[in-house]
């Protein structure tokens, strides 16, 4: 005959069998004195151990209240989630900080951007009016005193030149681009072959 | 959720204080650690709150008792003292005042080997079978075979101890 093993007992006592075992080891103990008495030896142990481990209880204290507690973890979240936040933004600026770092290297001082190799140059922005015009354009003074000290501009036809130079320059480079930017926005229809009826030489 | 966590606060508080107070020997940290163990319950929502806050009562515990071998050997090293080896006595600083008898059943335990002496506290704390194997990784079925080497050794280490006081009381 099985007998039951002692820690299976001491399972079956601390409630940590399922109901079958409890049914199989009860039926068995019904049967066993042996078993029976190893049984109330644990019992006894078991109790002992109890009454010891007792013996090391802190002093008895009034718990705090649950609303305390619930307030401190309803601030240690509020905290949480700051500096959370906080984490977001600090990695946000860093990225962008990465980014733009990263970018300047790439356009360097010696470097072609990507942009300006894809995209088609830009005109220039028409040059403001220069100061010769418009000492150019003033009156003539009013006293001969006056216009006596004033300095008269003195524009030379050399001078002028170069000017009228560049601006004849500037004036066939935006042409160009804008023929360019006219050939790429609306390209010209590809040429129509004429039948090959109309190319042949005419008979007779 | 948090009317379920106020009832395990309301049941288990004191569980937990003495499951504490076995592991750090001290009455008030242990309480200021089972606050917090509540506290960050409150904090985290667990799905299994009874297991999940003896856990972390337990996880605490063990990082307060290193708090306390280090402070001890930074103390030691400030005395100029040869280093204290790290033993599982009520630390020196505490102010709870034992009589013979705690400290006999103190003694007692700290004879256990650590996986003994964690599922007996957690078993006198009250947890199942399942929830001691879910907290400290054995089998469910060993838990019975622990149970029974830890409550003999426990006991027969103390019945040794008391014999000694006996016989040293007879001495003198």
């Amino acid at each position: 005959m099985r007998h039951i093993p002692e820690d299976e007992l001491h399972a079956y006592l601390d409630q940590g069998l399922s109901r079958s075992q409890c049914v199989e080891i009860e039926s068995h103990l019904a049967g066993c004195s042996s078993c029976r008495a190893t049984r109330d030896g644990i019992a006894a142990l078991r109790d002992r151990t109890t009454a010891l481990l007792s013996r090391l209880a802190p002093p008895r204290r009034f718990p705090p209240a649950f609303e305390s507690l619930r307030g401190l973890a309803a601030q240690r979240v509020h905290t949480r989630r700051r500096q959370a936040r906080a984490a977001v933004w600090a990695a946000s600026l860093l990225a962008a900080l990465g980014l733009g770092w990263s970018a300047s290297t790439m356009v360097g001082p010696g470097r072609t951007s990507v942009a300006a190799r894809i995209l088609p140059p830009v005109a220039e922005a028409p040059a403001p009016p220069t100061r010769t015009d418009s000492v150019e354009t003033r009156p003539p003074a009013s006293t001969p005193a006056l216009a006596a000290a004033t300095p008269t501009p003195v524009r030379s036809e050399a001078r002028r030149e170069p000017a009228r130079a560049r601006n004849a320059a500037r004036v066939g480079r935006e042409d160009s681009i804008r023929a360019a930017k006219l050939a790429v926005l609306d390209p010209a229809p590809a040429p129509e072959l004429a039948p090959l009826d109309d190319r042949r030489p005419a008979a007779g | 959720m948090s009317d379920d966590l106020e009832k395990l606060y309301q049941s288990t508080y004191t569980a937990v204080v003495r499951f504490l107070y076995r592991k750090v020997w001290d009455a008030e940290r242990a309480e200021d650690l089972a606050q917090e163990v509540f506290v960050r319950a409150l904090a985290h929502r667990p799905e299994k709150p009874r297991a999940w806050v003896f856990a972390v009562a337990a996880n605490l515990a063990r990082d307060e008792a290193r708090a306390a071998v280090r402070r001890k050997r930074h103390l030691t090293l400030l005395k100029g003292d040869p280093i204290a080896q790290p033993t599982m006595s009520p630390a020196a600083d505490d102010t709870v005042e034992h009589d013979e008898q705690m400290a006999s059943v103190q003694e007692a335990l700290n004879t256990l080997t650590p996986r003994d002496r964690e599922i007996l506290l957690l078993w006198d704390a009250g947890l199942s079978y399942p929830e001691i194997a879910a907290q400290t990784g054995l089998a469910v079925g060993a838990v019975g075979t622990t149970l029974a080497r830890a409550r003999r050794r426990l006991v027969d280490a103390h019945d040794r101890q008391q014999k000694l006081t006996r016989a040293n009381a007879a001495h003198s």
